[in-house]
């Protein structure tokens, strides 16, 4: 992470810190924490600057200091009592776990706390969150543990009884919008870009992509296509038009989700909730959508969106994901 | 920073010390090696993070200048290519050199390397240790002591504190105890030099395998000192730190029982061929389980059956059996290892019934004590 964007995380995120900086200054620190929060939200940086707090030499008025050669190693990922892991590949596995408890049940390389920071600690696979758990419920010695998350709930409940929760808020989307349009993005986009992440520095260099721009136009045909009814049209679009921008896993991701706000919007707009729509622009063709479709269509295409993302990530062949999702959606439209 | 030093001197502290480095780290300082130069000669320090090995090179040893030119400093070199470089260096002469910030220039003859460095400020900070926790004893008894225990540490990581072993200062004796639950081996011996305070550490069982290998076999002196984090042994000009394990050891001085109902004196060599020869049977089994006996006979009977391979029997002539018959079984395994750390002579085995834990000790001391629990067959 940039560090503008990791100062920009700290400042965004002001409640959260305040809390560290009274368990710390009540020194009543706990053995575990969840942070949890969306995309963009700085649940590294804010870790990051936990595990300094923690072991700063001469924090001042609890806060790090910044300049200690505590603070300095952790910031360059150099610090023997601190101990970060990754998912290795698609989730986090058990040997990486087992490696890890067997650094922590070591008295630390330097007098003083240790840390643990768990990175998208929801890709745990099972054996590996419960070779975890027997450690977390009685750890020796000084240690603390951050787990990282965007999806609480995907933790095992067990874990979460085990751990502090401190959840980071997602931005005021209101207030990015309107950060992002003195910055002179158009407010259509804005809304569009601050559903896609919650970190506003992060929402700016999407604005400015090319490619994101271009990737938002397709959808919103692509969304015209399947409304349109005639399947050949939408499967000819997929061919010719999309996949030459979707190459990487990524984009196409990026793609379903952008549709998966699309037919979030037709659905406020059905139920009347037009405050948090993410293409204001697109409100009137929208309106002629959400009357045409029924809440169970709507129901079944969302849901056929939910499905292509989990497939997408089972790595399956991407034409093939994009063509089943479309006919779906408008066969969904003949039998309801 | 700069200074001269002999390129032979330079590659015998460096065989030393990246035996502590781990290509594995995940702490990315780690991979390179830390020289210190100062007005009395150079510390290179290396670690994987449990382990961390230091040598120090003095200026001038016996009359003969090693290190010259200096001017102290500090920096950190990639521990692999630092190595590489120096093994293979035309002259005897090494210069070191660091210029222009983090450029360090490495000078033999003709040739001439510029190696980026890093920063020493980034290495993890070594434990400072104090005399009141030293005490001393010979390297090659140390090698011994590690020889006798360190077998019988767990290889499970289910009780991480089982993985090494238990050093204890009681009554001016050092207990230094390993069990991994099956079986207990204690070794107790008195340092020549005592600490001044009582201590109670867990050293990692992998930290003495390794400490045993650079362990001379000869008498020179081993200091000890522990510290709140870490143990360190300190041998003539190599330091040797390891992390010490978290967490409460279990009492174990209650397991050792203190009557017995069985006791027999037999050749221990003997007696582990025998059993050695049982077990070429027995393992062909899962549990490599060994069965023994005595019927008020001067013998004891060895034997292991395996159905599906055939079974053994051999009478091993004890030297003196008081007590009840017995009937016992228990691991081969186990009880090779026990016979080889007590080496050789004759020995003791005290038993209390089939179903309790027995021990076998040294005839003419009390230092070596091995514990095996039995395995229910009769």
């Amino acid at each position: 992470m940039s560090q503008k964007l990791h100062d920009h995380a700290l400042q965004s995120q002001k409640q959260v810190i305040d809390r560290l900086t009274m368990i710390h200054k009540r020194q009543r620190i706990g053995h575990a924490y969840i942070f949890d929060g969306s995309n963009g939200a700085g649940k590294e940086a804010v870790a990051q600057y936990f595990t300094k707090l923690l072991l700063c030499m001469d924090p001042k008025e609890n806060v790090p200091c910044e300049t200690c050669n505590s603070c300095k190693r952790i910031e360059s990922g150099n610090h023997p009592n601190v101990v970060l892991i990754r998912p290795d590949g698609q989730d986090i596995k058990k040997d990486q776990m087992s490696e890890l408890i067997m650094k922590m049940t070591k008295k630390g390389y330097e007098e003083g706390r240790k840390v643990y920071v768990i990175v998208n600690a929801e890709r745990m696979n099972s054996s590996a969150a419960n070779t975890l758990l027997k450690f977390l419920e009685e750890p020796e010695g000084n240690v603390t543990a951050i787990l990282l998350t965007n999806s609480y709930p995907s933790i095992l409940p067990t874990i979460q009884s085990r751990c502090q929760r401190i959840s980071l808020q997602s931005m005021n989307r209101q207030s990015s919008i309107e950060s992002l349009v003195e910055k002179g993005v158009t407010a259509s986009m804005a809304s569009t870009v601050t559903m896609m992440t919650a970190n506003v520095e992060a929402a700016y260099e999407m604005a400015q992509e090319d490619s994101f721009v271009q990737r938002r136009r397709l959808v919103l045909k692509l969304v015209e296509a399947i409304e349109q009814r005639t399947p050949g049209e939408a499967l000819l679009f997929i061919q010719t038009d999309w996949m030459p921008f979707m190459k990487e896993k990524s984009d196409c991701e990026q793609g379903l989700d952008l549709l998966l706000f699309a037919y979030r919007d037709i659905v406020a707009v059905k139920a009347g909730l037009q405050s948090t729509i993410s293409y204001p622009d697109q409100l009137e063709v929208f309106t002629g959508h959400s009357v045409k479709n029924t809440y169970s269509s709507l129901t079944v295409k969302i849901d056929a969106v939910l499905q292509a993302k989990k497939r997408l990530h089972q790595n399956m062949n991407r034409t093939l994901l994009l063509e089943q999702l479309v006919l779906t959606m408008q066969e969904g439209l003949l039998f309801v | 920073m700069q200074f001269e030093i002999m390129r032979d001197r330079l590659l015998d502290g460096l065989s030393d010390v990246v035996k502590a480095i781990s290509s594995k780290v995940t702490t990315p300082i780690l991979t390179g090696i830390k020289l210190e130069i100062t007005e009395k000669g150079l510390t290179m320090t290396g670690s994987d993070s449990d382990i961390t090995i230091s040598t120090f090179i003095p200026v001038e040893e016996d009359g003969t200048q090693i290190i010259q030119t200096i001017q102290p400093g500090t920096l950190v070199l990639q521990a692999k290519v630092f190595n590489e470089i120096i093994r293979k260096l035309p002259t005897n002469e090494v210069m070191i050199e660091l210029r222009d910030g983090m450029k360090t220039h490495i000078r033999s003859g003709q040739s001439e390397f510029h190696i980026i460095a890093q920063s020493a400020d980034e290495y993890p900070i070594l434990p400072d240790v104090k005399d009141a926790e030293r005490f001393e004893m010979p390297a090659d008894l140390m090698k011994s002591l590690i020889r006798e225990t360190v077998f019988a540490v767990s290889q499970q990581e289910t009780r991480p504190v089982l993985t090494g072993v238990q050093w204890i200062m009681k009554e001016h004796e050092l207990y230094c105890i390993a069990t991994d639950s099956h079986r207990l081996a204690r070794r107790i011996v008195t340092p020549e030099i005592q600490a001044n305070s009582p201590f109670n550490a867990v050293i990692p069982g992998k930290s003495l395998q390794e400490l045993s290998k650079i362990l001379p076999d000869d008498s020179t002196a081993v200091e000890i000192f522990i510290a709140n984090q870490q143990v360190l042994f300190k041998l003539h000009n190599v330091l040797f730190y390891s992390r010490l394990l978290e967490g409460n050891y279990p009492d174990t001085s209650r397991l050792i029982p203190i009557e017995y109902k069985t006791s027999i004196t037999i050749n221990g060599r003997n007696l582990l061929q025998a059993i050695d020869r049982a077990s070429l049977l027995a393992r062909e089994d899962r549990n490599n389980i060994v069965h023994f006996s005595t019927d008020g006979s001067p013998h004891v009977q060895i034997s292991s059956n395996s159905p599906d391979v055939g079974n053994v029997e051999e009478l091993v002539e004890a030297v003196d059996i008081e007590g009840e018959p017995l009937k016992i079984s228990f691991s081969a395994k186990y009880m090779m290892d026990a016979l080889k750390a007590i080496d050789g002579q004759d020995l003791k085995i005290h038993f209390t019934g089939s179903m309790r834990p027995f021990i076998l000790k040294s005839i003419d001391s009390e230092a070596i004590l091995q514990l095996i629990l039995p395995v229910r067959t009769f």
